[in-house]
């Protein structure tokens, strides 16, 4: 479904990713895992268009994303929830909601997709008036997930869901991730809490120095003696 | 002498609402950009001409020529957007180039009005002759127009900006750029709809005013300066602040005129403008997005 081909990242002169490739199958939940800096978010933002590859391709469903315009990524069926929520804070969950279905062909049928959203998270529909810039940490990951949805993606693409929550709410939001990979919806899952998501993913990529050094299904990556010393602190 | 206060007052409020009306498109600028906007007097001048052209050589009624130069005007500032800011926004490092860029372009429209239309200053009938007088209180006819006009078009524009798909894209490319661009939201594509909008705006300001002040090309230096005050005083990027600015400034200029002399009322705007600054920086609504 998304195929990453040898990309190359810069910031300026500083090469971020360096001949990354990576593929990510219908159905499947793939992780990326790695320290910070090792390149994770600069691969999702390189995904949804917000940052372009100097070389390399990526491809998805024969649409070539990194040559679409970054506002135009979603309406492929791509969805991203970046790194820190990045909730319009001075907006309502509603309309935080609703944005989410701005460029697609979501739009039209946006109230069901709320009322989808509210089902999902009980506690974003008595949110619904407030600014998503005065909700806890929980309800606000639960809102940009939410958001994400309203397009309807094929791919969710999930930046460090678990950052600064409570251990109870990582299990919920994990939870939630795997009904809605269940409900058919691929996902690629960046996350910080290794062992949690190695556990959860198909498939899982180890990325240093934006490189990728070891990929394999997520239970033999796992295992590896590096990855479980230098990742899961065993 | 209660009387004339209260005029005065009733003045200061017209006054306010044009201020109110060309702030609020800096302000918004500012909020979604991030940038100032200084040509955004000379698209205020822009409007008067082109309503007092559409009036005099199309002959066509007032309201007509008013809807005629705004969407001249937002159609200018289309033009403005792409061909001078988006270029300079797309390369990195050139942050503050826009800026500079919009205060060359005020000169060029100062100077390019001077040429085609000259420099003698030009003068509009009132839309609507006459006056009312109102429990002792006068009022022409052509200020009340403007309240009125203004007090519908910012109410509009709130509710546009509030719940219209437009207006809630302009809000969220204000508050997180990156995060619109991943709702599907085009971020050039509105910063061309927020330099037009804010143009229109202006352009209506400079319309109703055509018929008490005269229209020239340097009309919109002196109201800039006086929008960007209102803006400070406000705070920047906050409509409210925008409109409540306004009619602060507008009064307190007005009163100032009536309790001091006519050559006062700037005095005062800018002892407001100090005042604020000293106070409270962040101006009445210190926030930083719509």
């Amino acid at each position: 479904m998304l195929k990453v081909d040898a990309i190359d990242v810069f910031y300026g002169d500083a090469q971020a990713l360096d001949g990354v490739s990576l593929q990510v199958h219908e159905g499947e939940i793939v992780t990326l895992v790695g320290s910070n800096g090792a390149g994770k978010t600069t691969t999702l933002r390189t995904l949804s268009g917000l940052l372009r590859p100097r070389k390399g391709a990526i491809t998805i469903g024969g649409t070539r994303l990194d040559k679409t315009p970054a506002h135009k990524v979603v309406g492929l069926g791509v969805a991203h929830v970046p790194e820190g929520r990045c909730l319009f804070p001075q907006m309502s969950v509603w309309e935080n909601l609703t944005l989410g279905a701005y460029n697609t062909s979501a739009w039209n049928d946006r109230a069901e997709g709320v009322e989808r959203v509210y089902r999902l998270f009980p506690v974003l529909k008595e949110r619904s008036a407030q600014l998503s810039g005065t909700l806890s940490g929980g309800e606000q990951q639960m809102c940009a997930i939410g958001r994400a949805l309203m397009a309807r993606p094929k791919l969710l693409m999930l930046d460090e869901p678990s950052l600064g929550l409570a251990p109870n709410l990582v299990e919920m939001i994990f939870q939630v991730i795997a009904e809605i990979n269940q409900s058919g919806i691929t996902v690629l899952l960046v996350e910080q809490n290794a062992y949690l998501a190695l556990q959860m993913a198909d498939r899982a990529y180890v990325l240093e120095n934006g490189r990728v050094t070891l990929s394999g299904p997520g239970r033999e990556v796992a295992a590896n003696e590096n990855v479980r010393q230098a990742y899961l602190g065993l | 002498m209660i009387i004339q206060l209260i005029e005065q007052v009733l003045n200061g409020l017209v006054l306010g609402s044009i201020y109110a009306l060309v702030a609020s498109g800096l302000s918004l600028i500012w909020g979604s950009m991030k940038m100032l906007n200084f040509a955004h007097g000379e698209l205020y001048m822009l409007g008067g001409f082109a309503t007092y052209y559409a009036m005099t050589v199309l002959g066509i009624p007032w309201w007509l020529a008013i809807a005629l130069a705004m969407g001249l005007v937002l159609l200018v500032g289309f033009g403005i957007e792409k061909l001078t800011i988006e270029p300079l926004l797309r390369r990195p490092g050139w942050d503050y180039t826009p800026i500079i860029a919009t205060l060359g372009l005020s000169i060029f429209l100062q100077n390019a009005a001077l040429l085609v239309f000259g420099e003698r200053f030009k003068n509009l009938p009132y839309f609507i002759e006459g006056s009312g007088t109102y429990f002792g209180i006068r009022m022409a006819y052509q200020r009340l127009l403007i309240l009125v006009v203004s007090v519908a078009v910012i109410v509009l524009f709130a509710q546009f900006l509030r719940r219209s798909k437009l207006g809630m894209a302009l809000r969220a490319v204000a508050q997180d750029r990156d995060a619109a661009t991943l709702q599907g939201i085009d971020v050039q594509g509105t910063y061309m709809w927020t330099f037009g909008i804010s143009g229109a705006l202006a352009a209506l300001a400079a319309a109703m005013v055509a018929p008490i002040f005269a229209i020239n090309p340097w009309m919109g230096g002196t109201l800039l300066i006086k929008a960007f005050v209102v803006c400070v005083v406000g705070g920047l990027g906050d409509l409210r602040g925008a409109i409540l600015g306004g009619i602060l400034l507008g009064t307190a200029e007005s009163l100032a005129v009536v309790l001091l002399s006519s050559e006062w009322k700037d005095v005062v705007s800018f002892a407001i403008l100090i005042i604020v600054l000293w106070v409270r920086p962040s101006g009445f609504f210190g926030t930083k997005e719509w």
